[in-house]
Order: structure tokens, then C-alpha cells, then sequence
């Protein structure tokens, strides 16, 4: 070991007491709070010793207090409103260095208990009061029980939220059974919740009964809450969504209660969703039932509706959301309305979206059910059409069931609205099965940080410009114009260096460039964040947010720009740019440089290093002959480990300038004989002007074949290279030459082929000439060889 | 005891000197109850047809005998036909009569006689074919291999006459066939041996099938046109004969059935075997010689159809007569039919204590308690058998055992990507629900084949997961669910069976059109019709139609096919089903099937009792497939309760169940009844602690123990995937390892017993009566004395008593 060695390591050691980057969020314990009141969570991670704010992204909860954070932990006090939203909210945790991975608690109507785990398998279980929820965690190959104690004509039902909890691969199983061990309800997976399951069931008699939770197969389960009490579990409502701002009484598809209705006011403006608890008793059920909220009224079907003659007809105008309900196996439901000739519509099913266990084939037909488009499938169960009015007129749609299926909660609505441009943001994943790390903006005093953002575009076309929507003080931005061909770029966040500490949700806001375009789109982020995946299985648990987590952080010991290069990367040629590295005093770590807005045509490697004891690496990039000649801007991330976490940095954004060729050349067909010289000659192209003298070599020679290298300005129409062969240079026709130019520019090389394709043909001598003498018996008949000349 | 040998020399030295005795009283004192004739009626059409006529008497004593030659015939108008050698040969266009009479019975069979002066042209299909059969040439050792035989190929069996046409007058003109010289082609001088063949003489040159050739040749060797008519059944007569004594006959008539109503009779041109040559070889002619006593299957093939009848070879024993057993039921009727047809007197019943630990074992995989057999054999009731039968019937594990056999023929297995071990779980524990509710069997097997939706919300669809392949799923279906293998005529028409490319390819159509895309947990499949799709025939690439095997060709227009197969396959329309269920069961209860293998029903491979089966197939479905039932009437016959002593007429007896079969327990019973007897509990990947080993999801999930006692992996759905036969390393694994040693440890059985303060004597009973259901023999009882040698620890003595009885023959084994 050397000097350096012990020189880093002190360094670094030194670090842990003033750096910990990179903080990590796993879990939140426990992992549910009861509406109302007051309570500590544990934050449990790494690196959150200086956790500075818990950034929550919905209200309702409130922290009053963070203790003094560790290492691993973090204790929060946080005060639950009356109305606050029951079900999931998510958080982060900003420390002075960084932002965490999202994770989601859950705001739950009923007190919460711990499981309690001194319980041995041979005593009676837990007796848990009706109306609770425990949370809990199963072991491998073990089932956890609970007793309760119930009334007879009472409802009992259990709930169990594990996958839903986003910490992991937990696909629950749930029963209630007797005093004999009688399963009196049992549930594995549910259309509403998927692999999180409910039983509930009406108390046959007085007694105790058990509750049941295990994993499906028997496997763990490391953290659920199981409810358990006397709730309604709807399996679904109707209908399942209504118009913005309005009343809307829906009512509750419970097969154990008749006639369960509850109004409720709906969001305005719309959401994407919202959702429905429902009350009976003056209980609340711990979960949702999900309604889509739209801008435009309801058409509730009417049945008979199962042919298209007796459709059930609406008067209102487009757009529409017709709700139904797909009743029983093999029912059809038919819906019919007036649309005027050229209008497009998006005709789409809200159903497996809603959690409705209905897998929709949607098919849309003029008045007489001829059909105009058809649709089973679209990215998942539900259905989409886009349909174009043939003429003006009555249309129809019919809606059933992929597999005849049906039932009472096979709810569903056809929304109908005319075709209109939307606009998302989202930061994409940085790696496979990847969906935490560089999602939020994470900026170091005097630093730069880089996000790639994406753009969901649909309906409409044109160039992009972003702008920043509540960042905190200090914080910076460079981003080009999103061109209209495009949907990626990466923008360069930057803070000053005497920039506060601080963080917050934030927005990127995206509209048209071009100002004089009056349409008014704009779009903010709305992200996903996978919380459970399984490999390339697939997203098992997945949740959204409608914000960015941005901070301005402690100084990181580097950055890093690139040295922005003089020289043009022409097409078919190569260039070299340098990356430069400001390390702080002391700081030795080596740092990894990716590229990560590579306009199309241009080829480097996907990473490269600037080492320990380096201040810059040079990035090799290059241009294929179909490179977009335009000046682009590339901006390069760097990362290194700071006291065994990752800092991300970024370059700024830096021009990159594609051009066409200087040059580009035929080398027609040259031949010779093995052992003797040849001219090679190439015709040249010139495209790009440049100064000087460039240097030009040819190469792609066979073996045995030799030139040097020639030097040509731009006044020369050719160049020619004097070719030697030797006696055993490779014969036949090879068609491999080409050019390649190499021109200097201060401190740059520039290079660049031409001339690909070029051909030389090396034969063999010819016989010696036939003597007199030799024409006898000694003489060989010609020869194959001979003969082929 | 264990291995018994097959019918073997002893039948001869018992049996030989009585017959002996038979011959010389003559059997005539026996009364003649039936006259047959075969065929019934006489078709003569053109003037080369021939029917032969065969005479049956039946008698009393239910034997049979062919008096052909005995009868007296007499032909109503002689200028018609002409009978020659008991064959009848056309003379003149009409209708008449021959009367045949014998023993006092007189019968009269129908003869027609049509167009006796034509003598049409030989057809390549009706003449020429049946010979490459009947003469071995298109067999799989000869031209009918994959790749022919020495530079000729024709198809495996003739499956593809079309292709054989063309191979013999097209593939290598002028050689194979010469018209302008017939006896210089090839196929008949290599045939006739008059040039080098490796498959040597075929025929002579006198023979009817050379002439047949050398005709069909100098006509021209023409291809059948559109119209020949299609071979459509064939005749086997007698059904059944019952031969007395060695050298006794029968000769047997071959007709077969044509698509234009003609008939012929091919008793000379079908191919004739036996199942059984040591006990009724058949000649080339159809002649039947009595051998050894037992039972033989005569097959014969003409065409792509095969036909069987039974004979039966039973002793001259001139006294025999049937003891008069009780019967409890149907079961005991049959059984002792055939017992007393074919002189094999039964085993009396077992005791109450072997009774117990039996049906214990067989209905749900456990021994009874020392306390169980105590009481069982101390209640005077009367009719206690049939009460704990129904005591069983209602234990949790009755459903096990059975779920646990339905695991293994639906091939629970986890397969990686493709079928998770939640599907697995689901899919156990839909059977479960399903036998625990006593769902009749039709209902959950049209479940099965119908199945659509989501393999986690209906489990019953991960049918088609396990196997998506469509031809698999088709000779799954048939083998699970009919008892068939119909493996072979996927590439042939089956050698041995009815089963023709056809069949195979028209009822793998059902399986033509399942839909299957992936749920919304990437684990789950979603079954559903396609609505479109089909199967081609590979001769031909014909799409074909959806036809029931050995069934209708039904309208599948708009439906569902797996829909209409259901319906079909899980009703009294198939003759197999029901059948096919209830030989399953029986095998479980009595050690073998009435057909044996259970999978491995064909014509060459019949029923040891036919009716009984039959019985038993209507009864399960008159009962509504009612699972328990069945059961019920199994275990509460006297046949099930017999004893395995045998006396001198059953021992060699292994079809007929005269008396009890010994069986090896199988592993995961025996495992269970270990840790039953031990007071210890298993442990198994992915199931909670104390989980039996009959309740084991996954195929794969096995222990040395399973493994070694021939635990089924559920690769296939062969009933052969369960090993019953003893072998070494069990042994050896029951002495020296973990298993049984370990488990007497942890149990602490003794040591809880000696806590107890029980004696000696009573803890070696309490061992003896939880494991063998009995007290230990006086002798047994004087030599484990002896073990208590002064010093010697009363502890491990017991334990190692314990420990041998764990290793005992009688133990691991169900008697």
C-alpha cells in the first residue's frame, strides 16, 4: 500500500462524521396509524443520520417532532388529522445530503395492534377486540391465528393489506373459521386488490372464531395488517365513477348487505381517481372501492340492454361515460348514442383499471350493430377503441365479458370523449428493475446534478419547453427545447454555492415552445414508483406521484464539466472529449463518467473512469453516416462513492456540434500481381472545408500489401498511394480499402473515414512462358490455374 | 409369499392326472345348454367370395366346445351354394338356407348368393393390403419401419395406402411390379423366396395371397378409385370359449364389414394372436389349441381394425365343484362367476384385526390405534365392518388419499416460469375441495376439460398448464380419463388396439383451439377459447374434424370444443369413463385392476372380468359418480375381505381376486403411518409442520425416504410412476437410516410408556397393536424375553423392539 492509499482512507474517514450521501429508506414501522391520532413511526435505512425533513405527499399527516436520527433509524412523530385520507400515503426522507427512496404507510380507521410474537404455536392465539388491526409478519411455512369473538347476524370480516404495502414479494391468504376449524370464508387473491385478499362473512352464532393469515404457498410474508372487524367489504360499487364536483350516490356491491347506497361529493377538478370507504354500522371499511372522476356526466345502463335494438339510448351529447353492470354469464350490454360525422373519439373501458373483475371486449357498430371497431385487450384487461364518425348518425357499443363471465360487481364504464392531446412527465428508470435511484433531484452546493426526463405525448405534436414549478431558492436549470421528434432529453439542475440546505415536492412544467400556439397544453410529472417487482415477472406493486423530491444538499468533494470541444464530430469520425475532475483536497476516489442523452448516429462508450490519481478521462465518441447534423447538447453524469454511499453529479450541458463529412471518396478498383507495385488511387469528395493539411492513410490492405501515408489540403481532387505487394501478398479481390483522414485541431484530433468499399484484386503471376523442350512427356496438361487466366 | 411366480408348473402337476380321468369318463354326461353358430348369416357375393361356418356348444358347466365337425349340415337348395369343408361357395344368384343340428338343437343361417357369375378385378386396398399385413411386410422390424427396409418402405401397418401405392408402382419403375411379366416382379419373387429376402419366404407360390398378388398385377396393379369401400367393422367369433382340458379346439371365424353393407371372411387373411401361447395358440388359420389352464386374448387385425374374444383354458377336474360362499353384493356374484367358470375355489374371509389395519390403510392411509383394534375386535356387533367402513369414509383422510392420486394423474408439478408453486397450492387444494365435498366425478372432470378463466380464480384450468402441448393434453385426457394409450397412433395406426391415426388426430382437435394469455399476476394463465384453430392429420394435412374417441363426430359449430368433449367425455355416452373410474378405485382396494394396468385399456389387454367391470362402471354412474359409494360396495364385499392364505386352486391365481393380494404400502402412506406410530411429525418444503406426506402439493418436493420407496414425480400421468416393488435400498434405508430410527427417538414412544408406568409386556403389546394391529404371538413373546439380558438397558431394549417391528415384513406391508 502507498502513500495514496493511507492518504484516501484517512480522508474518507473523516467524511463519515461530515458526509452521509446516498441516504436509504426500507421501511416504515409500523407500517399503518389510526385516523385521529398521534403516534411514532421508525423510519428504518441507512445513512439517515442527518435526516433533516420527512417529505410527505399527501395531507393529513403531520410530523410534529424527528428525534435525534441514527445511522439505521429514524423515530418520527406525526399527528393523524380527523380527515385525513384513510389508505396509502407515501413519504421520503430529505437528510442534509440527499433524499431517500419512496415508501408508503397507511392511514387506517381502526386502533392498531402489534403482533405479538411471544405467543407459542400450542397457546390459544391473540384474542383481538372487533374493529382492529394488527400488524404482523408470517414466517416461512407457518400460519398466524387470531381469535375474536362475535355476535351471531353480526358481519365478520378480515382484511389483509401485504402486497399493498410495497415492501415486498407478500401474496397473502385469509379465512375465518369456526370452533370445529370450519372454514366459514377463505380468500387468496381478489379483483379489488389482486394478490391482497378479504374473507367476510355473516356470524352464524355466538362464539369465537379464528382468523387465519398465511402466504398463499406457504411462503413468508414479512409485513402485513390484517383488520378484523364488523365492516362492509364491498367487492365493488356502482357506479363506478361520475362528473367532477357533483354528488354521486353509488351504491355498495355487498353480497351479505341488500340496498347499501352512500353519496358522496366528488374532486373537482377531476382526478384520475378516487376513492370510496364505505360505512355500515357506523364502521368504516378499511379500504377502498375505486371511482373514476371524469368532466362529463353519466348514462347509467338501463337493462334490458342486450341487444343493439334495445340499447339503452341517451339524449346528452358527447363526451359520455356509460356504467353498467355486465350482470350474469353471458350477458351483453348495449349502449347507444349520436355522434356527428369526422369526429374522433377515444372510446375506453373502466373496468379491471377500477378493480371490477370484468375483462372487457368492447366492440363499437353503427345503429344497426354493424361493427366499426373492435377491441379485447389494451395494455391490460380494459378496452380501447379509437373511433372515427363515419356519418352523422346513431352508433352503438357493446360491452361483455372476454370469458361470458359475469356477476354483480362486474361494474364497468365506457367513457366516450373526443380525441385530445395529453401530456405527462416521468424520469425513467435509470437501470432495469430499477425505479428509486436518480428519480429525484438531489443538487450539492456548487454542484450540478442531472435528470433524464421523459415525455408522454399523445395526440399532438410539437417542441417542448420545461420550466421549474415550486424548487426550492437557489436551485438552477438548463434544458434545451424536448424537439418535436423526441422524447427524452436530460436537464442540468444547478445550486449556487452559497445555496440553503433545504428540499420539498416540486414540479417540471412542460408546454409548447412555439408561443403562438394556443392550445394551452401542458403537462407535469406523474411518475411511477415500483415498489414490488419480481425479476422480469413483472411490477407485482405499483404506486404513482404527481411531484419531483428536490433538494440542495451539502457540498459533494468533486464535480466534474467537460471541456467543451473546439472541433466538430463529423460524420463517419471520431472525436475526443475530455472530462475534466475538480476534486476537493483530499478526496481520491475514482470517478465514473456516463453519457446519457446520446443523439442518434452517435456511438461512445456506455462508461468510462476517471481514475484515482487522474483529473480527467476522455470520452471517444463517434458518429455514424446517418449522425443528425445539428448542434446538440450532451451533459455527462458522474458519480463516486462518498463514504460508501453514491454522489451524483453532472457536467454542464455542453455543446457537441455533428457536421457532415470533410470528405468523402471512391477508391476505384486497382490491380496487380503478387510481388509488384500498384497505385491506389482515391477520388475525392469534399464536403466540409478545412484549414491545413490533413493527414490521409489508407488502409484495409491485405496482407503483403503496403502504402504510406499522404498529406492533402482541400485543393486535392485525389490522392494516390504507392502500393508494394509482396511475392506472397494475399491474392484475389479484396474489397476492403478505405480512408482515413486525421486532422488536428488545437488539442483535438479529429478523424474520419471515407472511401469504404474501396477494391484492390492481387493475382498471381503468370506461368513462365512454355519452351520447346518442355512439351513433352514432362510437360503438365494446363493447368486449372492456367486455364481459369 | 411376496413373489409369487406366474402360472407355472404346479398348475401341471395338480392338474394333469385328473384330467387324465376326464377323458376317459368323456364329458358327454354334462348337459348342452346352448347351440351357436358363427356367422349367424351367409353373404355371397361374386363368384370368389367364400364364409366358412363355425359350430359352438355350450354346457351346463359352462364350458364350450367347437362340434363343427361333430353337427350335421344340410344346405336347403344345393344348386345356390356349395359347402365344402364347412365352407359355403356361390353357385347361382338367390336365397337359402343351411341348417346346421347338433345334440338335439337345430339352426338355421340365412345364405344369400349375388352376382355368382362376375369375378371382379383385384382392388389395392380390399385385396392387396390385407396381405402386406397378414404376411409381416409392413411391420416395423420390416418395410414398416420409419425408413423402410432395405431400400423399400411401406407405411407402419398401412396406415397410408395411398403412399404405399405410389411406392410400389412409382418409386422404382418396372422393378418392384412387372405387368407384362407378374411372377417377375419383385415383391412376389422376393416374397415367394425365389430371390434373396431378408425377411425370408413369405408365402408359397401355391398360395391363395401369391395369386391374389400375381392377379392383381396382371390386371394392370390399378389404384382403387374414390368409391372402394371403406373397411367398417370386423367380427370375431365366438366371443368367448371356454376350452376343458389340453388339446380341446376351436376354430375361430374372422368377418369383416364394408361401407357398401358386403361382408367377407377373412378368417385366413386377418392376423390371428394370442396373448397367452402357453395357454391358446392360434394357428395362421384361426384354429385355437387348449394349452396350459388360464386365459388368453385372441387379437385379430384386419385393415386399421382390431377385435378380440376370450378364451378361457380351464382343468378337467371332473368333481370340481364351487364352494358355497356368502355373497355380500354384486362384487362376490361376479367375482365368484368367474371363480367357479374357471374351478379356482376362493379364500375364506380375514380375521377382524387384519380387516381393520387393511381397509385403515387403504381408505386413509393410516393404522388403526392400539386402541382402535382393542375395540374393534372386542364389539360383538354384528355388522362392524360395514360401520367402520363408513367411519373412514368420513375422515379428513379419505380426501388425502385420494387428492393425492388425482395430484398424480393431473401432474401437480411446479415448473419454473411456467407453472408456479401458487398454482400448485391452488390447484391441490381445488381437488381437495372438490373430493372433501364429495363432487360427483363427472362434474369435476368436465371441469377440468372445460375450464376457462384465470388458473388462480378456477384452478381447475391449470389442466392446461401443466401441459400446453395439444397432442399431449389429447393422450392425457385419454389415459386419465378413459384409460387409453393412445400414443402410438399419433405416428400409426395402434398395432394392438382399435385406435387409427384418425381417431388420434380427431379427438386431439378438441384440444385445437385453447386460448391462454397471462393474468395480471404474471404467475396466473387465463384459459380461453379461441373460437379458431385446428389440427391436421400429417397424411394428407386434412383439418380435422372434432370426433369423441370410439364415439360420434359431434357439431362443434360456434361452441366451445373442449365444452362439447366435456359433455361426451364425463357421460354414459362413453363407455370408457365410468369404466375407467371405477377400475382405479378397485386397483386401490385390491391391489390390481380388473384391466391391469389401469391406464392400459385396449383390445389386446381385456378385463379379467368383463362384466364385473361393467357392473361397477353402471353402478357409479346410476349412483351419480358417487366416489364413496363405490368404495363402500368395494370394502364391504367378501371378495375385498378375503384372506391372502390360499389353498391348492388359488395360489397361482393373480387376476381373478380369489383371495387377497399382498401389497407394499406406498411411500407416503408409509411414511405417515411411521410418524403415526411414532408420535412424530414431518416436515416438507412449502407445507406447515405436522403436514402429512399425502398432502404434498408439488411433484417435486420429495425426501431419500419418498424417493427410495418410489414416490410418484408426477412427470407423467402413467399409473407406473408409483413403484410398489420392494428393493434393497428400502430395506437398507429402514435399518441403517434417519428415517425410522430418528422418529422412535424423537417420539419417545418407550420412554413416555415406561413414564406411564407401564410394564414390559403391556408396552411390547401397545407396540405390536399400533403397528401390525395385533398382540405379539406366544412364541414372538417367549423369544423377545430373552432380549432383557441382565445390564441391559429396559429402555433400549424396548426401543430396539420397537425398531425391528418398524422393520418387519408385516409392517410394511398391507395384508
Amino acid at each position: 500500500m502507498n502513500l495514496r492509499f493511507w492518504l484516501a482512507a484517512g480522508i474518507t474517514g473523516c467524511a463519515t462524521v461530515l458526509l452521509a450521501v446516498d441516504p436509504r429508506l426500507n421501511g416504515v414501522y409500523p407500517p399503518g396509524l389510526q385516523v385521529g391520532t398521534e403516534a411514532e413511526l421508525r423510519l428504518e435505512g441507512d445513512r439517515l443520520n442527518d435526516a433533516r425533513e420527512i417529505l410527505l405527499y399527501h395531507p393529513g399527516v403531520a410530523v410534529v417532532e424527528l428525534s435525534a436520527p441514527e445511522e439505521k433509524s429514524v423515530r418520527i412523530k406525526v399527528r393523524v388529522a380527523q380527515d385525513c385520507p384513510l389508505g396509502e400515503h407515501q413519504l421520503r426522507v430529505r437528510s442534509a445530503t440527499g433524499i431517500t427512496e419512496l415508501r408508503t404507510f397507511y392511514v387506517g380507521p381502526y386502533p392498531v395492534l402489534e403482533e405479538d410474537t411471544t405467543i407459542k404455536p400450542e397457546d390459544p392465539p391473540l384474542l383481538l377486540p372487533l374493529n382492529t388491526t394488527v400488524s404482523g409478519k408470517v414466517d416461512n411455512e407457518t400460519v398466524d391465528r387470531y381469535r375474536v369473538q362475535a355476535r351471531k347476524g353480526d358481519r365478520l370480516s378480515a382484511e389483509v393489506e401485504s402486497m399493498r404495502l410495497g415492501r415486498g414479494f407478500y401474496d397473502p391468504y385469509v379465512s375465518i373459521l369456526n370452533d370445529k376449524r370450519r372454514i366459514l370464508a377463505r380468500s387468496d387473491d381478489t379483483s379489488l386488490f389482486i394478490q391482497d385478499c378479504f374473507a367476510s362473512t355473516v356470524v352464524p352464532e355466538d362464539g369465537e372464531y379464528t382468523i387465519e393469515v398465511r402466504e398463499t404457498s406457504y411462503g413468508e410474508i414479512g409485513l402485513y395488517r390484517l383488520h378484523v372487524g364488523t365492516f362492509a367489504r364491498p367487492t365493488g360499487v356502482y357506479p363506478p365513477g361520475g362528473p367532477a364536483g357533483e354528488e354521486l350516490e353509488v351504491r355498495l356491491i355487498d353480497p351479505a348487505v341488500e340496498d347499501l347506497t352512500q353519496t358522496l361529493r366528488l374532486p373537482a377538478p377531476a382526478r384520475e381517481e378516487t376513492g370510496l370507504f364505505a360505512h355500515l354500522g357506523g364502521v368504516t371499511t378499511p379500504s377502498w372501492n375505486l371511482l373514476h372522476v371524469a368532466p362529463f356526466p353519466n348514462v347509467l345502463e338501463a337493462e334490458p340492454n342486450n341487444g343493439v335494438q334495445e340499447a339503452t339510448a341517451t339524449t346528452n351529447v358527447l363526451p359520455l361515460a356509460f356504467n353498467g353492470i355486465i350482470q350474469e354469464a353471458g350477458d351483453t350490454d348495449w349502449f347507444r348514442f349520436a355522434a356527428g360525422k369526422d369526429q374522433s373519439y377515444d372510446v375506453r373501458v373502466r373496468a379491471r383499471s377500477l378493480r371490477s373483475p370484468l375483462d372487457s371486449v368492447l366492440r363499437v357498430t353503427d345503429a344497426e350493430g354493424k361493427n366499426l371497431g373492435d377491441n379485447d385487450d389494451s395494455g391490460g384487461p380494459d378496452s380501447y377503441v379509437r373511433f372515427k364518425v363515419p356519418a352523422d348518425g346513431e352508433f352503438a357499443l357493446q360491452v361483455r365479458d372476454h370469458l361470458g363471465n359475469g356477476g354483480p360487481d362486474y361494474t364497468y364504464r365506457i367513457e366516450v370523449t373526443a380525441v385530445e392531446p395529453d401530456l405527462t412527465l416521468y424520469v425513467p428508470d435509470s437501470s432495469q428493475y430499477d425505479t428509486h435511484t436518480r428519480k429525484s433531484v438531489v443538487v450539492a452546493k456548487g454542484n450540478r446534478f442531472p435528470l433524464v426526463l421523459n415525455a408522454r405525448r399523445a395526440d399532438f405534436g410539437g417542441d417542448l419547453k420545461i420550466e421549474m414549478e415550486n424548487f426550492p431558492a437557489g436551485i438552477g436549470m438548463a434544458a434545451d427545447v424536448l424537439a418535436a421528434n423526441k422524447d427524452s432529453m436530460v436537464v442540468v439542475f444547478e445550486a449556487g454555492p452559497d445555496a440553503e440546505v433545504a428540499g420539498g415536492l416540486a414540479n417540471l412544467r412542460a408546454t409548447l415552445a412555439d408561443t403562438n400556439d394556443t392550445r394551452g397544453i401542458e403537462g407535469r410529472i406523474w411518475q411511477n414508483v415500483d415498489l414490488v417487482q419480481d425479476g422480469n415477472q413483472g411490477v407485482y406493486y405499483r404506486t404513482w406521484v404527481d411531484r419531483l423530491a428536490v433538494a440542495v444538499t451539502d457540498a459533494l468533494p468533486f464535480t466534474i464539466r467537460i471541456e467543451e470541444p473546439k472541433a466538430p464530430l463529423v460524420r463517419d469520425g471520431t472525436l475526443p472529449i475530455k472530462v475534466v475532475a475538480e476534486r476537493k483536497e483530499g478526496f481520491g476516489e475514482e470517478i465514473k463518467v456516463q453519457m446519457l442523452n446520446r443523439p442518434p448516429g452517435l456511438n461512445c462508450p456506455s462508461e468510462i473512469t476517471i481514475p484515482k490519481d487522474q483529473d480527467h478521462a476522455i470520452y471517444e465518441m463517434s458518429a455514424n453516416g446517418n449522425a443528425e447534423i445539428k448542434e446538440h447538447r450532451i451533459a455527462m453524469l458522474g458519480f463516486a462513492n462518498v463514504n460508501g454511499g453514491r454522489a451524483y453529479v453532472a457536467t454542464q450541458l455542453a455543446p457537441l456540434n455533428i457536421t457532415d463529412s470533410f470528405l468523402g471518396g471512391k477508391i476505384p478498383l486497382a490491380t496487380t500481381i503478387q510481388g509488384e507495385p500498384v497505385q491506389v488511387t482515391c477520388e475525392l469528395e469534399h464536403k466540409l472545408a478545412f484549414e491545413g493539411k490533413a493527414r490521409v492513410e489508407l488502409l484495409g490492405l491485405p496482407p503483403g500489401a503496403k502504402t504510406e501515408v499522404r498529406e492533402i489540403t482541400r485543393e486535392d481532387q485525389t490522392v494516390v498511394f504507392d502500393v508494394t505487394t509482396e511475392k506472397d501478398a494475399r491474392k484475389g479481390l479484396h474489397r476492403s480499402l478505405f480512408c482515413k483522414m486525421t486532422l488536428e485541431f488545437p488539442g483535438e484530433t479529429v478523424t474520419q473515414t471515407f472511401g469504404g468499399r474501396g477494391a484492390l484484386r492481387i493475382d498471381e503471376p503468370p506461368p513462365p512462358p512454355k519452351e520447346e523442350e518442355e512439351s513433352s512427356s514432362e510437360t503438365k496438361p494446363p493447368g486449372k490455374q492456367a486455364a481459369n487466366k | 409369499m411376496l413373489n409369487g411366480s406366474k402360472h407355472a408348473g404346479r398348475w401341471l402337476a395338480a392338474l394333469t392326472a385328473p384330467a387324465l380321468l376326464l377323458a376317459a369318463t368323456g364329458a358327454t354326461a354334462v348337459e348342452l345348454t346352448d347351440l351357436k353358430v358363427y356367422p349367424t348369416n351367409a353373404n355371397l357375393r361374386t363368384s370368389r367370395d367364400v364364409q366358412s361356418v363355425v359350430v359352438q356348444a355350450h354346457y351346463e358347466d359352462g364350458t364350450t366346445r367347437d362340434v363343427t365337425e361333430q353337427a350335421t349340415w344340410h344346405l336347403a337348395d344345393p344348386a345356390l351354394a356349395r359347402l365344402e369343408n364347412h365352407t359355403l361357395h356361390p353357385i347361382k344368384d338367390g336365397a337359402t338356407e343351411l341348417a346346421v343340428e347338433f345334440g338335439g338343437r337345430r339352426l338355421a343361417v340365412p345364405v344369400k348368393v349375388e352376382a355368382a357369375d362376375q369375378d371382379p378385378p383385384m382392388s389395392f386396398r380390399m385385396d392387396v393390403m390385407p396381405i402386406f399385413l397378414k404376411a409381416g411386410c409392413n411391420s416395423g422390424g420390416c418395410h414398416g419401419a420409419s425408413r423402410g427396409k432395405d431400400g423399400f418402405r411401406l407405411s407402419l401397418f398401412g396406415f397410408d395406402p395411398q403412399a404405399d401405392y405410389h411406392r410400389l408402382t412409382r418409386e422404382n419403375l418396372g422393378r418392384r411390379l412387372n405387368i407384362a411379366l407378374p411372377d417377375e416382379s419383385l415383391l412376389l419373387e422376393k416374397a415367394a423366396g425365389r430371390v434373396t429376402h431378408t425377411g425370408g419366404k413369405l408365402f408359397e407360390e401355391s398360395s391363395d395371397m401369391y395369386a391374389t398378388l400375381r392377379r392383381w398385377i396382371r390386371e394392370g396393379a390399378a389404384n382403387d378409385g374414390e368409391d372402394v369401400p371403406r373397411l367398417t367393422g370386423l367380427e370375431v367369433q365366438p366371443k368367448q370359449a371356454v376350452l376343458e382340458g389340453k388339446g380341446s379346439r376351436q376354430q375361430m371365424s374372422v368377418r369383416a364389414m364394408y361401407s357398401d353393407g358386403t361382408d367377407r371372411d377373412v378368417t385366413k387373411t386377418a392376423v390371428l394372436i394370442s396373448n397367452n401361447s402357453m395357454s391358446a395358440p392360434v394357428s395362421a388359420d384361426g384354429l385355437v389349441e387348449a394349452g396350459e389352464p388360464g386365459e388368453a386374448f385372441m387379437l385379430a387385425r384386419y385393415g386399421d381394425i382390431t377385435e378380440g374374444a376370450q378364451i378361457l383354458v380351464i382343468p378337467e377336474i371332473p368333481d370340481f365343484t364351487f364352494p358355497d360362499t356368502p355373497e355380500h353384493n354384486y362384487v362376490d356374484t361376479y367375482i365368484n362367476a368367474k371363480l367357479r367358470k374357471v374351478r379356482i375355489q376362493p379364500a375364506g374371509l380375514c380375521d377382524d384385526a387384519t380387516f381393520l389395519r387393511r381397509v385403515t390403510l387403504d381408505i386413509i392411509g393410516r393404522v388403526p390405534t392400539a386402541e382402535e383394534v382393542k375395540a374393534f375386535v372386542a364389539d360383538p356387533y354384528e355388522r362392524k365392518r360395514e360401520k367402520v367402513i363408513d367411519e373412514l369414509l368420513d375422515r379428513n383422510e379419505f380426501v388425502q388419499q385420494w387428492v393425492m392420486k388425482w395430484a398424480e394423474l393431473l401432474q401437480i408439478r411446479t415448473d419454473n416460469n411456467q407453472f408456479s408453486y401458487k398454482n400448485a397450492v391452488l390447484y391441490f387444494e381445488w381437488l381437495r375441495d372438490q373430493f372433501a365435498a364429495n363432487r360427483p366425478m363427472n362434474e369435476l372432470v368436465q371441469d377440468l376439460i372445460a375450464a376457462k378463466g384465470g388458473t388462480f380464480s378456477n384452478p381447475a384450468g391449470s389442466f392446461y398448464q401443466v401441459e400446453r402441448d395439444s397432442l399431449k393434453l389429447t393422450e392425457n385426457a385419454a389415459q386419465v380419463f378413459m384409460g387409453m394409450r393412445i400414443q402410438c397412433a399419433q405416428c400409426h395406426n395402434h398395432p394392438f388396439d382399435r385406435w387409427t391415426m384418425d381417431d388420434y388426430y380427431s379427438f386431439a382437435a378438441f384440444f385445437a383451439q385453447i386460448g391462454r394469455k397471462t393474468g395480471e399476476d404474471n404467475r396466473e394463465t387465463i384459459i380461453f377459447n379461441q373460437g379458431g384453430g385446428g389440427v391436421r392429420h400429417p397424411v394428407g394435412n386434412r383439418d380435422m374434424p372434432p370426433k369423441f374417441l370410439g364415439g360420434a363426430t359431434p357439431d362443434v359449430n360456434g361452441k366451445d370444443r373442449r365444452e362439447v368433449l366435456a359433455v361426451w367425455l364425463a357421460s354414459p355416452e362413453n363407455p370408457y369413463f365410468a369404466k375407467n373410474l371405477a377400475n382405479m378405485v378397485w386397483a386401490h382396494f385390491l391391489g390390481k385392476g380388473i384391466v391391469d394396468p389401469v391406464d392400459d385399456v385396449r383390445i389386446s389387454n381385456p378385463p379379467s372380468n368383463p362384466e364385473l367391470l361393467e357392473e361397477l362402471g353402471r353402478r357409479f354412474q346410476e349412483s351419480n359418480y358417487d366416489f364413496r359409494k363405490l368404495v363402500r360396495d368395494i370394502c364391504n364385499s367378501q371378495t375385498y375381505q378375503r384372506t391372502v392364505e390360499t389353498n391348492d386352486s388359488n395360489r397361482e391365481d393373480e387376476r381373478n381376486f380369489s383371495h387377497a393380494y399382498v401389497r407394499r404400502i406406498r411411500a407416503e402412506v408409509l411414511l405417515d403411518v411411521i410418524s403415526q406410530v411414532t408420535d412424530t411429525q414431518n416436515k416438507f418444503r412449502g407445507l406447515p409442520p405436522g403436514a402429512s406426506a399425502t398432502e404434498i402439493v408439488d411433484g417435486r418436493t420429495s425426501t431419500y425416504f419418498l424417493t427410495t420407496f418410489g414416490r410418484a414425480t408426477r412427470e407423467s400421468v402413467c399409473s407406473c410412476e408409483v413403484q410398489l416393488e420392494p428393493n434393497l435400498s428400502q430395506a437398507l434405508h429402514l435399518l441403517n437410516g434417519d428415517t425410522v430410527n430418528q422418529k422412535i427417538r424423537r417420539g419417545g414412544l418407550v420412554r413416555d410408556l415406561l413414564k406411564e408406568g407401564r410394564t414390559r409386556d403391556q408396552i411390547i403389546e401397545e407396540i405390536y397393536l399400533r403397528t401390525l394391529s395385533r398382540p405379539p404371538l406366544p412364541e414372538e413373546s417367549a423369544q423377545l424375553a430373552t432380549f432383557f439380558a441382565d445390564g441391559q438397558k429396559e429402555e433400549d431394549v424396548l426401543e430396539d423392539i420397537f425398531w425391528s417391528v418398524l422393520n418387519s415384513k408385516e409392517f410394511v406391508f398391507n395384508h
